[in-house]
């Protein structure tokens, strides 16, 4: 066949006849069948030298597959076209003689497989070697242990001579050791032109030995590719499809206990069910899974019973749950009052009705949640900060919908939090999503996306992502391979590892022995491995000539580079471009970039922007923005802002005692001040 | 319809060419039957004569009857009766079903391999049984001998063609099985191996006689135990019977034994 095609198969149709399910046929004496498709039509071409796991749930048709392709069965409708000698090991402890030594067995079986009695008994000392058996290899094989089984039948495999090699479920059985050295052995295979197809429920060998990957399912391929996509596309569908997890679940499987329980509890393709939710918590929980156990003492908690949520907060906690930790520690240290006090003061500073202080509380409430009203306050509080546009607000958001605290667990809502976040240049949350993508648990993996956040994170000095932009372009993972940058990426990984000593260095030259030049080296050197305020600081220096010939261009390009950070670069560039802006119109850019500096929550940028709202420059006069973003920034320590603001205060004041009633006006213009005149 | 002449040719190559797995399962059921025990192979040996002498002490001592040498008689025809009820009663191809769904090989080598196993102690009992006779210096008809192995033949065609088909319909309906090593028991006792076919008379005499079995036994008696040239009206019914049994077999295994795997 052309293209080292070596299987060929085309419109394969094969059905097995089942007792018919429609009926009530336990108690019939002749039960009905009816015939029950495995396959319904599927084309497959093998080449040359592949190495292909075969995927799929329990009873999905692997077996069937390898039988139809090893000739065993024949296909009710289709071609199969196979070029080569196969050897097909779909049991590996088939035609072994119990009674018979593990040397016998040797023999017998190469015989079965077509080995010549000879040449096996040439090979015998090898292939003993080979099993690593040592001194059982006399004894009867009625007396060894699966795994040793599993080795002696794989051994007798290295003999055989085929170009195709067909194995069912074999590497699952045997110990760490001969499972690497089997893998390492079916490598060997391909490497010398033989073909391998394998099926295997461990996803992580298939992941590991495989370049390409077929998923059977619903009588059909699903899916066809490189090996680690299939296994991750595979797994996360077991993870989201009820039924799976159900039987998972009922097998003990706790993590798919606890997603039925979740599945339960957000309705999420089955009916909202308490009891069942209740119930398969308790079963996780008993298993130990940390979660599980989590969830039902923020039950405990919410239902008043301190006593049984402190003890499941430290069974969780010792399974390795860090917010179990936290909220036993917090229970037993008797610091809920201090939070409780916390809390209050926070959400007192609320009324102010600045996204700022929404978030402050909702942070809070987050971190400090014990039951799932509190999560439920969190999420609502952010979500406040969020519609006024606090990006730390939408990091967190996101961070909840992909948690599923106190919200239905959403990832298209999380990511489109958490992009919100990375756009107004939340490092956090560029790294976060860079995870999300390349991770592949949760959404579906895309590893352009990831680059395209992980690149983003990295630019301004994220090192973990520095690591990861250098990772994909040197393997060619979602970008263009490309070693020469995969190298930079690398070394300003280093050197941003480094950075903090650089930092204290720079500091201890300057002030201890004055040595400007070579703190400023230091200072490049930090600005290069992409940390927004040392390119911030740079440019400054460029801009001013302190220390540096005066560069424009240079600290242009620095701070456009650093403001994908938000807040201060992003300030200080809009205030480059608009030093540049002879005359005329004020630039929009500019405007731009200091809205969004202030969303970001920096205090120069906002009292910058209440100055423009003030004198209505590049943008129409508005008096009620004047004041709320001069308020914000006098909030966040601008001492412009401050005096500004003390002096209106001051005037509100002299204004309240000289006439009482005349008071009203200004309430109106300014509704934040409402309480505070209260 | 198939052309079953052509498949059992086929047939033929196949197992041919796949010898070597042939001798490999008759080699493992052979040699893994007594593996655990101490003496081992002797067993296969060792076992017929054991088997004759009870049968000489129970007739001679317990149950005496008149006839002269009565062991010959009874070991002639014990043999040959035990091998075919034991090839029908169709287990070949279920007890071995791990080869059946595993394996890409000749399906019939299996029921062949089974067949064969069975037919080697017949083998050995009558290599010892003729040795005994040569020893004790009783008469042989060296014609009639000549005919042994073309008789042990027959009985292996016949043998292996009634394998074929009930091992082909216990696949599908278990009970027959079950059924059937009930069943040889009967077969076993309206066979002439304890008593003398003359002896029956009557309703009985009919059923001895459409009896399949008779007709292998009988030429066994004649060759081992009355030492003359067996009666041609049994050889012609050896015959006979072992074509179209081997045919019937044949015909309803390669029939469906492409179901095997699935059924299995």
């Amino acid at each position: 066949m052309e293209d080292n095609v070596v299987i060929r198969i085309r419109g394969l149709k094969k059905s097995y006849t089942i007792v018919d399910p429609s009926q009530d046929n336990g108690r019939r004496f002749f039960k009905n069948r009816v015939s029950y498709p495995i396959f319904d039509g599927i084309d497959l071409d093998i080449k040359k030298g592949d190495i292909i796991g075969i995927l799929g749930r329990n009873g999905c048709g692997k077996s069937t597959f390898l039988k139809i392709v090893s000739g065993i069965l024949e296909p009710d409708e289709g071609t199969i076209e196979v070029e080569g000698k196969v050897a097909s090991i779909l049991e590996l402890s088939m035609g072994f003689h119990g009674d018979l030594s593990g040397r016998e067995n040797i023999v017998l079986r190469s015989e079965l497989y077509g080995i010549p009695r000879d040449d096996v008994l040439e090979h015998l000392d090898k292939i003993i070697e080979y099993t690593d058996l040592g001194v059982f290899i006399d004894n009867p094989v009625r007396t060894y242990s699966s795994g040793m089984r599993a080795r002696l039948a794989f051994s007798v495999m290295v003999n055989v001579d085929a170009d195709i090699f067909l194995i069912d479920e074999a590497l699952s059985t045997g110990d760490m050791a001969f499972a690497s050295k089997a893998s390492e052995h079916l490598k060997n295979l391909v490497r010398s032109g033989k073909t391998v197809l394998f099926t295997s429920h461990s996803m992580n060998t298939i992941k590991r030995t495989c370049n390409r990957a077929v998923w059977i399912s619903d009588h059909t391929i699903k899916m066809d590719g490189p090996a680690d996509e299939v296994v991750d596309e595979y797994a996360r569908s077991i993870n989201d499809s009820f039924d799976e997890t159900l039987s998972l679940a009922n097998d003990g499987s706790s993590s798919a206990q606890y997603r039925i329980a979740t599945f339960y509890r957000d309705g999420n393709g089955v009916e909202k069910n308490e009891d069942e939710w209740m119930r398969w918590l308790n079963e996780a929980a008993i298993r130990d899974h940390p979660m599980a156990q989590n969830d039902l003492a923020d039950i405990y908690m919410s239902e008043g019973k301190v006593e049984a949520a402190m003890e499941m907060y430290q069974k969780a906690a010792e399974n390795g749950s860090y917010e179990a930790r936290r909220k036993y520690a917090t229970l037993q240290g008797d610091t809920m009052n201090e939070i409780s006090e916390l809390r209050s003061i926070l959400k007192d500073l609320c009324v102010s009705g600045y996204p700022y202080d929404y978030c402050n509380y909702g942070e809070l409430m987050l971190k400090s949640a014990l039951t799932t009203n509190d999560y439920k306050e969190a999420f609502e509080y952010l979500t406040k900060a969020s519609e006024l546009g606090w990006t730390d607000a939408d990091l967190l958001i996101g961070q909840m919908y992909r948690d599923g605290n106190g919200v239905e667990r959403d990832f298209d809502k999380s990511i489109s939090y958490l992009s919100k976040a990375a756009e107004n240049g939340n490092n956090k949350a560029m790294y976060m999503l860079g995870d999300l993508y390349s991770d592949g648990k949760y959404i579906k993996k895309d590893h352009d996306q990831a680059f395209k956040w992980y690149l983003m994170s990295a630019s301004i000095g994220n090192a973990k992502a520095q690591y990861q932009v250098g990772m994909m372009l040197s393997s060619g993972i979602g970008t263009e391979k490309n070693e020469d940058e995969a190298k930079k990426w690398f070394a300003r990984y280093s050197s941003t590892m480094v950075n903090d000593s650089r930092k204290k260095a720079m500091e201890t030259l300057r002030i201890r022995k004055g040595d400007y030049e070579l703190s400023n080296d230091l200072l490049k050197a930090m600005s290069r491995s992409n940390q927004p305020g040392s390119m911030t600081a740079l440019a400054y220096k460029y801009q001013t000539g302190k220390g540096f010939k005066k560069n424009e261009k240079a600290a242009m390009e620095l701070l456009t580079k650093a403001s994908v950070a938000g807040g201060a670069p992003r300030l200080k560039l809009a205030e480059m471009i608009e030093s540049k802006q002879e005359d005329g119109e004020y630039p929009q850019e500019s405007l731009e970039l200091i809205k969004s500096a202030a969303d970001y929550g920096d205090a120069g940028a906002m009292y910058k922007l209440a100055m423009h709202y003030k004198e209505g420059r590049g943008c129409p006069q508005d008096t009620d923005l004047y004041r709320r973003y001069m308020r914000m920034a006098a909030e966040r320590g601008n001492k412009d802002a401050r005096d500004i603001v003390k002096g209106w205060d001051a005037r509100k004041e002299r204004r309240k005692s000289e006439n009482k009633p005349e008071n009203k006006g200004s309430d109106k213009k300014n509704p934040e001040e409402k309480p505070k005149d209260n | 319809m198939m052309n079953i002449f052509a498949r059992i040719i086929q047939s033929f190559k196949d197992v041919y060419n796949n010898r070597a797995i042939l001798v490999a399962l008759i080699r493992r059921n052979t040699a893994g039957r007594y593996k655990s025990s101490y003496i081992g192979f002797i067993w296969h040996l060792l076992l017929p004569v054991m088997m004759i002498a009870v049968l000489t002490i129970t007739f001679t001592y317990i149950r005496p009857r008149a006839m002269e040498d009565f062991w010959i008689y009874l070991s002639a025809g014990i043999f040959p009766v035990t091998f075919i009820s034991n090839c029908l009663r169709g287990r070949a191809i279920v007890s071995n079903a791990n080869y059946i769904t595993k394996m890409k090989i000749p399906r019939e080598i299996i029921v062949i391999a089974a067949v064969i196993t069975e037919f080697l102690s017949v083998i050995f009992a009558y290599m010892i049984i003729i040795i005994v006779i040569l020893l004790s210096g009783q008469y042989v008809n060296w014609f009639g001998m000549a005919m042994l192995p073309v008789a042990l033949l027959l009985m292996f065609i016949f043998s292996l063609g009634s394998a074929y088909l009930v091992s082909t319909i216990t696949v599908f309906i278990k009970d027959v099985g079950y059924f059937m090593s009930v069943f040889m028991r009967l077969v076993i006792w309206i066979t002439p191996t304890f008593f003398l076919a003359s002896e029956a008379k009557g309703i009985l005499a009919t059923i001895v006689w459409c009896n399949p079995f008779t007709y292998y036994v009988e030429t066994f008696h004649d060759i081992l135990y009355y030492g003359i040239f067996p009666h041609v009206e049994y050889l012609c019914m050896s015959i006979i019977l072992a074509a179209v049994m081997f045919l019937i077999g044949a015909y309803v295994f390669f029939r469906y034994e492409k179901k095997f795997p699935e059924v299995l």
